[in-house]
């Protein structure tokens, strides 16, 4: 362990442990364990939770409410105390991290943040929406449509990430170096280290946020629901292969839910707002969005700071009370209607003259023509001119040419068939567009954060984060598992100590008593992505 | 969502009348009906069905995943770049 600390200080903060030890903040934090009798009285509540330590306070503080889990606690014995010293260079390294992580913040960013004292709240909202933008990647941003080329692409991408030890990304804030969203390889843990920083200039209160339930696992659900839905009644309706890019898109779609890859542990941030509430931000999970106040993150990083010095590692664990699964249930109704009106709009169809003009008259009379242009980005001030409107519908319905002239495409109107291949297409597209409006619209916009996550004071967090990634590779030596089990109350750690034979079943009791469990429990890779 | 509050007072009493913003933007009011007995709002039916467009894609379009593919939506993309 003190290797991986020692490889962590040197190489990603320019530090080093003998300046470390030297450091007055070491040197308090070691005394304050050597001396626990004096820094921890017994009948204190940080004495108590100091005594009982993790992962028993861990489970009594996230299952009761604080003063029965006290009281629970004050009749269990003892755990053996933690190492001061590491723990004491835990807790600086986790201060080092950030520091030398403030060093990578472009200056883009550091405006921001002189930005934020002077700023009210929702003020404050458009900078944390500015630092989403500027601390997401460009290879995580995606345009033009959905192909199969695209949808490998991506997967080569996420495998050689993964797995390719010449692409992993260093989670060392001297290695990623200074930020900017081309090519800085920073993971999650590298983003919240630099959010941190962020926080720690725009002197706001901090927590760092694991989550239990990932946003975008919620929307990959909406979404395959809503494709299940789509493709079972496009082949049903002989839709599915009216239009070849539309085809296309849903073979891609298909495959990309077929290779994804389950994500492992995680980490985001979250920030306290001017008016005391408070904003997760998760560039790199590709979240962020106001908290809603069930949640009460004060409380949470009041629990937290209060025992900060007695379970420094504490997490935790809190749930948005379906605040994102009713955003995301309002969109999907949304698409859902708009599937609907191709069934509604072929029914109108069906009792009408099947002949273009009456094909082009309906559609331009309808409402649905204001929904599917909105939805495809048009201006809605075009359709308020009722000629414009006309030109419009005549467009929609014959479509473009094989050379994609917005020219009237004269050949439909002459085919025998032509109307019935415009039909086909405008019905088609209503799918499209219903499937268009469950992207990543919602998290990309501050509509929605991770459900269900643990909330940690960021320093310790990180630090403990970094040592579990580096600490096998470090020494070759076995991973110290009772380490993290004695310090860390996140789930990650029981996760790793449900692979050692000396810890599994400590991991599984306390695992079994936790009121969430991550979403890939089981499946998931140890490390965070 | 878009705020209400931004229609003229006789859209948004037709808005109303067809049941509300989140009905309409689902499929479930009724602006004919509405229009059917208060022929005086028909001027302003443009301007809630407006609102209404707006309101169901009020959520930024900057997105991380990309677009299905429809020729009408590139046929859209076209006509948008034609008349900015």
């Amino acid at each position: 362990m003190e290797e991986a600390i020692r490889i962590a200080l040197e190489v990603g903060c320019g530090s080093s442990l003998q300046k470390v030890r030297r450091s007055k903040r070491y040197k308090t934090v070691r005394r304050r364990i050597e001396d626990a009798a004096r820094h921890f009285p017994a009948d204190s509540d940080c004495g108590v939770a100091f005594r009982v330590g993790n992962p028993r306070m861990g489970i009594l503080l996230n299952t009761l409410p604080e003063p029965k889990a006290l009281e629970q606690a004050r009749s269990l014995v003892p755990a053996d105390p933690p190492d001061p010293d590491l723990l004491a260079l835990t807790t600086c390294l986790g201060s080092h991290l950030v520091r030398a992580a403030g060093q990578c913040l472009p200056d883009e960013i550091t405006e921001l943040a002189a930005r934020w004292q002077n700023s009210s709240a929702d003020e404050q909202i458009q900078i944390v929406s500015q630092l989403y933008f500027a601390l997401r990647s460009d290879s995580q941003e995606s345009s033009g449509c959905l192909t199969v080329e695209r949808v490998l692409e991506k997967a080569e991408q996420e495998r050689r990430r993964r797995y390719d030890p010449d692409v992993r990304t260093p989670v060392l804030p001297r290695l990623y170096g200074k930020w900017d969203s081309a090519d800085n390889p920073a993971n999650c843990q590298g983003k919240t280290q630099m959010i941190t920083a962020f926080g720690r200039l725009a002197g706001t209160r901090v927590l760092s946020v694991s989550p239990l339930t990932h946003s975008r696992s919620q929307l990959d659900e909406s979404r395959r629901h809503l494709l299940h839905r789509a493709r079972n009644e496009l082949r049903r309706r002989d839709l599915d292969t009216v239009d070849p890019l539309f085809a296309e898109s849903l073979q891609a779609a298909h495959l990309e839910g077929a290779i994804s890859v389950e994500s492992g542990f995680h980490v985001g941030a979250a920030l306290e707002l001017k008016d005391k509430r408070w904003v997760m931000l998760d560039p790199h999970g590709l979240v962020w969005g106001v908290v809603p106040d069930v949640l009460d993150l004060g409380a949470v990083y009041n629990m937290l700071k209060k025992y900060r010095h007695a379970l420094p590692g504490l997490t935790m664990i809190r749930d948005d009370a379906n605040h994102s699964t009713q955003v995301i249930q309002e969109r999907l109704a949304l698409a859902e209607d708009l599937i609907s009106r191709s069934h509604a709009f072929e029914e109108q169809l069906d009792q009408a003259e099947a002949d273009l003009p009456t094909l082009i008259r309906l559609f331009e009379a309808s409402n649905d023509i204001d929904l599917l242009w909105g939805c495809s980005d048009g201006d809605p001030q075009a359709l308020q001119d009722p000629a414009q409107r006309k030109v419009i519908a005549h467009l929609l319905i014959l479509g473009p040419d094989e050379e994609g002239s917005l020219m009237p495409n004269i050949g439909r109107i002459l085919d025998p068939l032509g109307y019935s291949r415009c039909r086909k297409s405008i019905l088609s597209y209503y799918y499209a567009a219903a499937l268009n409006l469950v992207l990543d619209q919602l998290n990309e916009a501050g509509q929605i954060i991770h459900p269900i996550a643990e909330y940690a004071l960021p320093e310790f967090d990180l630090a403990t984060s970094v040592l579990n990634d580096l600490h096998e590779s470090a020494d070759g030596r076995p991973r110290d598992e009772g380490f993290f089990i004695r310090n860390v109350f996140r789930q990650m750690t029981f996760a790793r100590a449900l692979h050692n034979p000396q810890h599994v079943i400590a991991a599984s009791q306390v695992l079994c008593r936790l009121p969430f469990l991550h979403e890939n429990f089981g499946l998931s890779c140890p490390n965070s992505f | 969502m878009a705020d209400s509050d931004a229609l003229s007072p006789e859209a948004q009493r037709l808005l109303e009348l067809a049941g509300g913003r989140e009905k309409l933007s689902h499929g479930q009011g009724d602006i004919a009906a509405a229009l059917q007995a208060h022929p005086e709002l028909a001027p302003y039916m443009n301007e809630v069905m407006q609102h209404v467009v707006e309101a169901a894609t009020a959520i930024a379009q900057t997105s991380s995943s990309s677009k299905f593919g429809h020729s009408l939506q590139v046929l859209v993309g076209k006509i948008r770049t034609k008349n900015p």
